[in-house]
């Protein structure tokens, strides 16, 4: 039953972007992101889904998993709408000389507008991540964002220590998960039952799963720095990695088709 | 109290690309007061097997029938299967959680809604049988040996008092006299109180010691169900799959091989002493 639940997104094929380098797409996504929050038309996100489009085809990732990242956010998606549409002030729209007011509801031109541009905006910045998510391996992410925030280490930003926190968090939650499971099922085979019953039952019902767990947890962790102590781990400092991350061809190409892609957002939001 | 399963079908995460085929058309009857040695290579779907026969997992496709009772079937009440079908599961020592070795025993009894009183009944009963003193009893779980937690383990799942136990190696990252004294005290339940018994393990030696049928599993089929010496005899094929046989059955056919002439249906060290001394006392070498 736990099992079902996929941990990250990450889709492992092979693609050009699947192969880029994480920082290079780390940084391209946020100034993505950027970009989205300057566009003023909706010129502009005809070029935003156009570039979103070129970004998922050449990641050999079907639409059908890009999309799916909003489904969580779809409610967060149609309250800002709702809000955008009934509460900005502007010039009410007549439908048959009946003007669309409600107390202090009102549909307005501007407030028609907005919410588009809003949800919009939503999207594509969900569709954006996802991306860069769906094509970058938890670990990879990891490194790419210890080495973007190395250079802050200068002022006292542990960069190394919260990634390696990071990537431990990551590799432990299978491992979580399976061991719930079978916690689960232990106490299943001893009659425990999780489904039935009020909410304080049910967060009774919990404790035989969550106390052998924590009591796991604290054992693996405490093996855990045993055994990177054993293999004299120090932390970051004089650290080198197995594989380096290399910024090659295809990197700047990328960085190139996000430079071109700013100059036609800005384009646009001067002449359209 | 048998348990039969017809054509059992099980597929891991179906629909997804991570799809697996656990289990594939597995059908067996086991009867009443059996004891069922259960053996495969790691993978080769033992623990998926044991998960339906208590109904933690669902068929996805024949079916497994506890007493009488489909366990796809909605209507059927899961808790009564499970008092009847017990499962120490592997390390089952990581499912403690309670404050008292007693309390964590009475967990299960609890579940079943039983009163007070036949609770303590169960618990005293069963840390009898796994040999837990009383002393233990207000003791936290987590203050025990490795063995001990086992035994409060094991106590918990039996105060269930369910008529099949199913163990997934018991003994496993025991020391030796605690791996003996858990098994043994398993057999002893199996031959005083009719209980049956489905044992997982990867020792042979133990599995020949005290099943008296074998099943193997190979790739989530059931390749062999059959007697003891049946199994064994067939050595070169359980090779095959990952598997061995008893090292004193692997002497008595060795021995055989080597124009001996030695009886090779022999699986455990005290039958092949026994059969070795008989040879030499005939061939008048002692």
């Amino acid at each position: 039953m736990l099992k079902d639940i996929t941990l990250g997104q990450y889709f492992p094929i092979e693609s050009p972007v699947h192969s880029m380098d994480p920082r290079i797409k780390i940084i391209i996504t946020l100034v993505f992101i950027i970009a989205i929050f300057f566009i003023k038309s909706l010129w502009g996100f005809v070029a935003v889904a156009l570039y979103v489009i070129f970004a998922v085809k050449l990641s050999r990732v079907s639409f059908k998993l890009v999309l799916k990242g909003i489904r969580p956010i779809l409610f967060l998606i149609i309250f800002t709408a709702l809000i955008n549409l009934f509460m900005t002030n502007g010039e009410i729209v007549n439908i048959g000389g009946v003007p669309l007011k409600a107390g202090f509801l009102k549909i307005t031109k501007e407030g028609f507008y907005s919410a588009t541009v809003m949800s919009l905006r939503l999207v594509f910045l969900v569709m954006g991540t996802s991306i860069l998510t769906l094509t970058t391996s938890p670990i990879l992410l990891t490194d790419g964002v210890e080495k973007l925030l190395s250079p802050f280490s200068k002022i006292g930003l542990p960069a190394h220590e919260l990634a390696m926190m990071m990537t431990i968090a990551l590799r432990f939650i299978p491992t979580l998960l399976e061991e719930t499971d079978k916690i689960m099922k232990a106490q299943m085979a001893r009659g425990a039952d999780f489904e039935s019953g009020n909410i304080i039952n049910r967060a009774k019902a919990l404790i035989p799963i969550l106390v052998p767990l924590f009591i796991s947890s604290f054992r693996r962790a405490d093996e855990l720095a045993v055994a990177m102590e054993c293999r004299c781990y120090r932390g970051g400092k004089g650290r080198t990695r197995l594989n380096e991350l290399k910024i090659g061809t295809r990197d700047w190409i990328a960085c190139l088709s996000m430079l071109t892609f700013m100059a036609v957002i800005v384009l646009i939001n001067m002449y359209l | 109290m048998p348990i039969e399963v017809k054509n059992l079908n099980h597929i891991y995460s179906k629909g997804s690309p991570f799809e697996k085929t656990a289990l594939s058309d597995i059908s067996f009857k086991i009867n009443d007061g059996e004891f069922v040695g259960l053996i495969g290579h790691t993978g080769s779907g033992k623990s998926t097997l044991i998960q339906h026969l208590n109904g933690l997992l669902k068929p996805d496709g024949g079916s497994v029938i506890v007493d009488g009772l489909d366990i796809s079937d909605k209507t059927v009440n899961m808790r009564e299967i499970r008092s009847k079908v017990g499962i120490v599961f592997q390390y089952p020592e990581y499912q403690l959680f309670e404050e008292t070795v007693y309390k964590d025993i009475a967990y299960g009894p609890k579940n079943l809604g039983l009163d007070e009183k036949e609770i303590d009944a169960r618990v005293r009963h069963v840390a009898e049988v796994v040999g837990l003193d009383e002393k233990y009893f207000e003791k936290s779980p987590f203050e025990l040996s490795g063995g001990q937690k086992r035994r409060v383990a094991i106590a918990g799942v039996l105060a269930m008092n369910p008529k099949m136990l199913i163990l997934d190696e018991p003994a496993a990252g025991l020391d030796p006299v605690g791996r003996d004294e858990i098994l043994n005290r398993i057999k002893l339940l199996h031959e005083t109180e009719g209980l049956t018994v489905v044992l997982v393990s990867h020792s042979m030696e133990d599995i020949a010691r005290l099943a008296e049928r074998i099943m193997v599993m190979c790739d989530g089929e059931l390749k062999m169900f059959d007697t003891v010496e049946n199994i064994f005899s067939r050595s070169a094929e359980l090779s095959s799959m990952g598997l061995n046989v008893p090292q004193a059955c692997l002497v008595m056919q060795g021995l055989k091989k080597n124009g001996i002439a030695v009886d090779d249906k022999i699986y455990t060290v005290e039958k092949a002493c026994k059969e070795i001394l008989r040879y030499l006392g005939e061939v008048g070498k002692c």
